[in-house]
């Protein structure tokens, strides 16, 4: 069975954002307004994050981008009353809109602040819109799925074709829309995958791994090491 | 109690209220009898609905379709009339839309018609039966019905056309019934 | 009464289930009320595009749903991205899709900002009859036509349309042409092309503030480049530094970040040089065989000539430059020595804003850079782009009144005087017509570009709009500009219309892309191109017989048969195909895929660009094309302008002020940057710089929510606009991160929020121009004018801090 994952190589990340807005479309996220915007709800299930340098007065080091980590032992699970987000036998962290009770304890307990609560009904159904992904109603968490309906389509289609799913046939939007080739994803449990490879590099590093949450994004430091 | 029955009376109005409303029938622009092509032509619901066999969508039929029979000769039918004005003008029927897939449903028409060979009817109930388009869906489903027969469903054994498809493509189970493989 | 628990239970969840039957059935009315048509909508279609946010023209691919536009991608297939996008690509949706858009054509109704909705045909008989009247008078030159930001045959086709029409005065208002070279690579290096810069192969960039990552000439294709200057198999990690007064993400990427007072990086180029000349760490078999000016020289006359070399030497000492720039003496050694030693180096400097009051000489300074380390016309150097081999357009027959409109001068006055090298002069624009000088204008036609929001003189142009008579827009939104118009003819956004690109900046090959429209027309707009054409044919006379094409697609149709008779390049393929194919063109067989032009239309319309991988002309020949057929360090085709110009203009007085005074001598023809003296702080002890964010498209996109949402990572920003100021300067006028304040100019202020940003100088501060919404530093930006583009200067503004 296949383990999805991402290795996002930081020296190549420019801070862009192309994979962020490229989430957005691909998600039906929507745009929720500045004063919602000035209160913190902004909707972002990829996010640039910046590391800033303590010792020059808070110089931009470095740009992060953070989608939902898919930890393979992931602590929002875990205090989900109704069973609306869960870890799926492949890994993916799932998020169930029509289960969720919009208690938000999985928004708590995610260290990585990767989900998001929707505070207001922030869109209607509309042209424009992928038809692939459902619009979230008012009172639900969302997050990013790994763009699963692309796994959901891509399998249909090799079922239909009577075949295995090929490697490369699933990928997320951000991958596939980053310029500098930062984000690589793919099949973790495949010694043949980019992912396989790189998550062994010596330069990989996964995001508070003391947490014990076992990220399924790997990140690659900046600089000169090699891998 | 007075406050207990008051509480309860508005709440049963509330529910029976919601008990009676129903979704208003829908007229479709053309008086299609299912009847007449299904069980006396003998026509197979993928003849028309041809997108059930390859994509998510079962789709609409194209004018054109209905065109391919319904275009020579003279006609007596005022509703064979009507198909051909549309042809003329260019345009698609407007058939309009009875079953409804809740949005944050992902259920792919070919998967379900080709390779596990489902009858329609599992899904869409006697449509043969009808004399007329359906004002409202003959079996309204919930998430129960899909989870039964994905419950029950074996795959099925290798036959001499060869196994549906590798095991694996299916999640690596039987069939799945991971809430993410249907939820979007 | 007694309210048990079981029964405020009860009575609870009877309730909320009540509530959500009722929640849920309403949802279902609604549902079936609106009805989405996606249901029964024939299979869902890829076709390509072209992103039209930037001038970086990516390949797009558009998803539709019987033409319904429900996604978009990278074109994987288009050589200048390869799959990949920017942020700005998806804004295109949100564009396309704006709720706020012209519904169709609007005349004015009473008094300006007042509209009322008109059909196609009264609208464009309003035109017609408009200008066939103005020009049966004999003022067909009083007729300006203002075009923004875009390239290919829009351009050539409005082009046409002045010249047949009879008008000099087709104006384009933009900082940036990307189309033509630096003025300062074509005098140095006598280019007719831009340069294209081989970022791929590089080992060392060294960038003087362009924003190369962010917002230069697309940042996608330079990203692609970054990443394999980092990383890559074949070679050893790159190096790139940055110098910029603010430490953008551009700064953060690079390896160094160098900061410098703004304007001044011509100064520190030249006291690389200095260091490099010192070091001799210098090519001195390239400047020995291909360059003129760098040693001293004796000319016909037997005058006696300082070379670059002892100008260098004995100007810019590495002390004097770093008291200027504020860069360090030993960053200035370390950068010299890095660029000395590394090979392929490349040395940029192209920045969209000018750099300063001297960008000439500044473009000059840098450029000879390059020549030191001879990194022109190699590998990983900088490069000469090709020339599209499209369908040549055959000529204009232009009748007695065009010819008697065209003799005008331009109302502008680029090409002459001061402007003498312009080719539009868009800053002087607004007082030409407010003054009447030489001639009043009478009908002025806006295409693609916003001048009362976007230009630094927005103030004058909103007074130069109240005295044309007739303003005719063609923006399919009603934006500040537009709203002015007497008559709106919107335009279709660019998924809905035929177009083609031709961008060949950056990456040296030539790229020509096509797209056909890829989602139906949401409303009753038209492809401006088309209504240029119809225009032309109701006019009549030279202008019909020189537009004679039914449609746009007509028209690309007819050019790009060249490209297939060319003999050469190829319509992208999957790069199995491509790679087999450059294989057997080396070995010298090139064969056409196709068998008739048709099919090789088909096949571009459904692939979406046509390219010419090989064949770049690199020869050291091919790129000096100067008097002396070297890289010339003493620009003797700008001795031969200012000649011209004096011969012309009597004195030629204007323009060689602008180029700095006749008693520079020499040095004008030199890469020579005046050392500035120090200024007392005064009134405006700040310094204004601009600068353009990544997330911002041409035009602002102010339409554009997600964009607008987070516009920027290096500051936590969303929505509104803001200023960024280091924490000592706002620690001393007692401002603290978020507070509003007042930015003030000698023109005028505007209040924005204060974002603390710690990597910058601390006395300049940070406007990004289009930063979000509310106050646009276009209200600070004084009016100085660089004379060699026309446009004004965005980074010389001096301003002051007040809390508001």
């Amino acid at each position: 069975m296949a383990l999805w994952g991402m290795v996002i190589d930081l020296d190549r990340c420019t801070g862009c954002q192309a994979c962020v807005m490229a989430c957005k479309a691909e998600n039906n996220v929507p745009a929720v307004g500045a004063k919602e915007a000035r209160r913190g709800r902004i909707i972002s299930w990829m996010q640039v994050l910046t590391e800033e340098e303590e010792e020059h007065g808070g110089e931009v080091k470095r740009f992060l981008p953070r989608p939902c980590l898919q930890c393979d032992n992931p602590p929002c699970t875990k205090v989900c009353p109704v069973y609306a987000t869960y870890r799926n036998p492949e890994g993916i962290v799932a998020q169930i809109y029509a289960r969720c009770i919009g208690c938000r304890f999985c928004m708590a307990a995610c260290p990585y602040n990767a989900k998001y609560f929707n505070w207001y009904r922030y869109q209607k159904e509309a042209p424009g819109q992928n038809p692939d992904v459902s619009v979230r109603s008012k009172g639900v968490v969302e997050k990013c799925t790994f763009c699963h309906h692309r796994l959901q389509k891509a399998r249909e289609r090799a079922l239909a074709e009577r075949r295995e799913l090929a490697p490369g046939e699933y990928v997320t939007a951000c991958a596939e829309a980053c310029p500098a080739r930062a984000i690589v994803f793919g099949d973790l449990s495949d010694p043949g995958s980019e992912v396989f490879r790189l998550a062994r590099s010596p330069r990989a590093f996964r995001l508070q791994e003391e947490l014990g949450t076992r990220p399924k994004v790997i990140y690659l430091t900046e600089g000169e090491g090699r891998g | 109690m007075k406050w207990l029955a008051v509480c309860a009376g508005v709440v049963v109005a509330l529910l029976t209220w919601g008990f009676w409303w129903v979704e208003p029938a829908v007229k479709q622009p053309i008086e299609y009898p299912h009847k007449t092509h299904v069980e006396k032509l003998k026509l197979a619901c993928t003849s028309c609905h041809q997108r059930a066999e390859k994509d998510a969508v079962a789709g609409r039929p194209p004018t054109a379709l209905c065109l391919a029979c319904h275009s020579g000769g003279e006609t007596e039918s005022d509703e064979v009339k009507k198909i051909r004005a549309f042809g003329e003008k260019g345009e698609e029927i407007p058939w309009k839309r009875v079953w409804r897939l809740p949005p944050h449903v992902f259920f792919p028409h070919g998967t379900h018609v080709v390779v596990a060979k489902l009858p329609c009817q599992t899904c869409h109930g006697a449509m043969e039966t009808l004399d007329r388009p359906p004002a409202r869906p003959l079996r309204t489903l919930t998430m129960n019905d899909c989870i039964g027969c994905h419950e029950q469903w074996k795959w099925p054994e290798a036959t001499k056309e060869g196994r549906p498809g590798p095991v694996s493509v299916a999640g690596g189970r039987r069939i799945a019934t991971d809430c993410n493989a249907c939820h979007r | 009464m007694r309210v048990t628990r079981r029964g405020f239970f009860q009575a609870a969840g009877g309730a909320a289930g009540a509530a959500a039957l009722i929640r849920g059935t309403l949802a279902k009315a609604e549902q079936a009320g609106e009805d989405l048509r996606r249901w029964a909508t024939p299979e869902e279609v890829l076709v390509p595009s072209i992103c039209q946010q930037c001038p970086g023209g990516c390949g797009l691919m558009v998803r539709t749903l019987d033409g319904e536009a429900a996604g978009l991608s990278g074109n994987p297939l288009h050589p200048i991205n390869r799959g990949a996008l920017c942020p700005k690509a998806f804004g295109g949706l949100q564009l396309l899709y704006d709720p706020n858009r012209l519904k169709g054509p609007m005349a004015r109704a009473g008094e300006r900002g007042r509209f009322r909705p008109i059909g196609w045909d009264e609208a464009l008989s309003t035109l017609t009859a408009r200008l066939a009247d103005l020009r049966a008078k004999g003022l067909s030159h009083t007729v300006a036509i203002l075009g923004g930001q875009y390239r290919g045959y829009r351009d050539t086709l409005w082009k046409r349309f002045a010249e047949a029409y009879g008008t000099p005065n087709y104006i384009r208002v933009r900082c940036l042409p990307p189309e033509r070279p630096a003025l300062a690579h074509q005098l140095m290096q006598g280019v007719t092309t831009p340069l294209s810069y081989d970022l791929g192969e590089a080992q060392f960039i060294l960038s003087f503030g362009a924003g190369l990552l962010e917002a230069w000439l697309g940042p996608v294709h330079v990203s692609q480049a970054f990443a394999r200057l980092r990383r890559s198999g074949e070679r050893p990690r790159g190096r790139f530094v940055q110098v910029d007064p603010r430490r953008s993400p551009t700064a953060v990427k690079a390896d160094r970040w160098v900061p410098i007072v703004p304007g001044t990086d011509g100064i520190l180029a030249l006291g690389i040089a200095n260091a490099l000349i010192r070091e001799e760490l210098y090519d001195k078999e390239f400047i020995e065989r291909h360059t003129f000016g760098f040693d001293d020289w004796v000319d016909q006359r037997g005058e006696h000539h300082e070379g670059f070399k002892n100008f260098v030497l004995k100007e810019y000492g590495l002390l004097a430059v770093s008291a200027a720039t504020g860069v360090p003496v030993r960053t200035i050694l370390e950068i010299a020595r890095d660029l000395g030693t590394t090979k392929p180096a490349l040395v940029i400097g192209e920045r969209g804003p000018a750099y300063g009051a001297d960008d000439l000489h500044t473009r000059m300074a840098i450029h000879s850079l390059n020549a030191l380390v001879g990194s022109i016309g190699g590998r990983g150097g900088l490069l000469i782009q090709g020339e599209l081999p499209l369908s040549p357009l055959p000529a204009i027959r232009q009748d007695e009144a065009a010819k008697g409109g065209l003799l005008h001068p331009r109302i502008d006055g680029a090409g002459r005087g001061q402007y003498f090298l312009a080719s539009d002069a868009s800053q002087a624009l607004p007082d030409r017509i407010l003054g009447a000088t030489p001639y009043p204008i009478n009908a002025l036609l806006l295409f693609a570009t916003n001048p009362l929001a976007n230009h630094p003189a927005k103030e004058a142009f909103a007074k130069a709009f109240d005295r044309v008579p007739f303003i005719v827009s063609f923006s399919p939104f009603l934006d500040e500009s537009s709203s002015q118009a007497d008559l709106i003819l919107p335009d279709h956004t660019y998924l809905e219309r035929w177009q083609d690109d031709q961008v060949t900046h950056l990456a040296g090959f030539t790229c020509f892309s096509l797209a056909r429209p890829a989602a139906t027309p949401l409303h009753q707009t038209r492809n401006t191109a088309d209504v240029v054409l119809q225009i032309a044919k109701a006019l009549g006379g030279s202008t019909g017989r020189s537009l004679v094409w039914e449609k746009f697609e007509d028209f690309l149709q007819e050019r790009v048969r060249g490209l297939y008779e060319a003999g050469r390049g190829y319509v992208v393929s999957a790069p199995a195909e491509e790679s087999l194919r450059r294989i057997l063109e080396r070995q010298g067989y090139w064969t056409s895929e196709f068998k008739s032009y048709d099919e090789f239309w088909a096949a571009l319309g459904t692939r979406g660009a046509w390219w010419d991988p090989t064949g770049l002309p690199v020869s050291l020949e091919a790129l000096h094309t100067t008097p002396s057929r070297k890289f010339e360090f003493y620009a003797s085709g700008l001795k031969r302008l200012v000649d011209e110009a004096v011969k012309r203009d009597g004195t030629g007085e204007a323009f060689v002020q602008a180029l700095g005074g006749r008693d520079r001598g020499d040095l004008l023809y030199l890469p020579a940057v005046a050392i500035p003296a120090v200024r007392e702080p005064g009134a405006f002890p700040l310094r204004l710089n601009t600068y353009r964010l990544m997330s911002r498209p041409t035009g602002g996109g102010r339409n554009q929510p997600w964009l607008l949402e987070q516009p920027a990572v290096h500051v936590r920003a969303t929505w509104e606009g803001w200023v960024e100021i280091h924490p000592k300067t706002a620690a001393e006028v007692g401002v603290k991160g978020g507070d509003w304040v007042w930015v003030e100019s000698a023109k005028g202020r505007i209040r924005l929020k204060a974002k603390l940003y710690a990597g910058t100088l601390p006395d300049v501060i940070h406007i990004p121009l289009f930063g979000g919404q509310g106050a646009s530093p276009n209200d600070l930006i004084a009016n100085e004018t660089d004379p060699f583009r026309g446009f004004g200067l965005l980074n010389t503004t001096r301003v002051r801090l007040l809390k508001a």
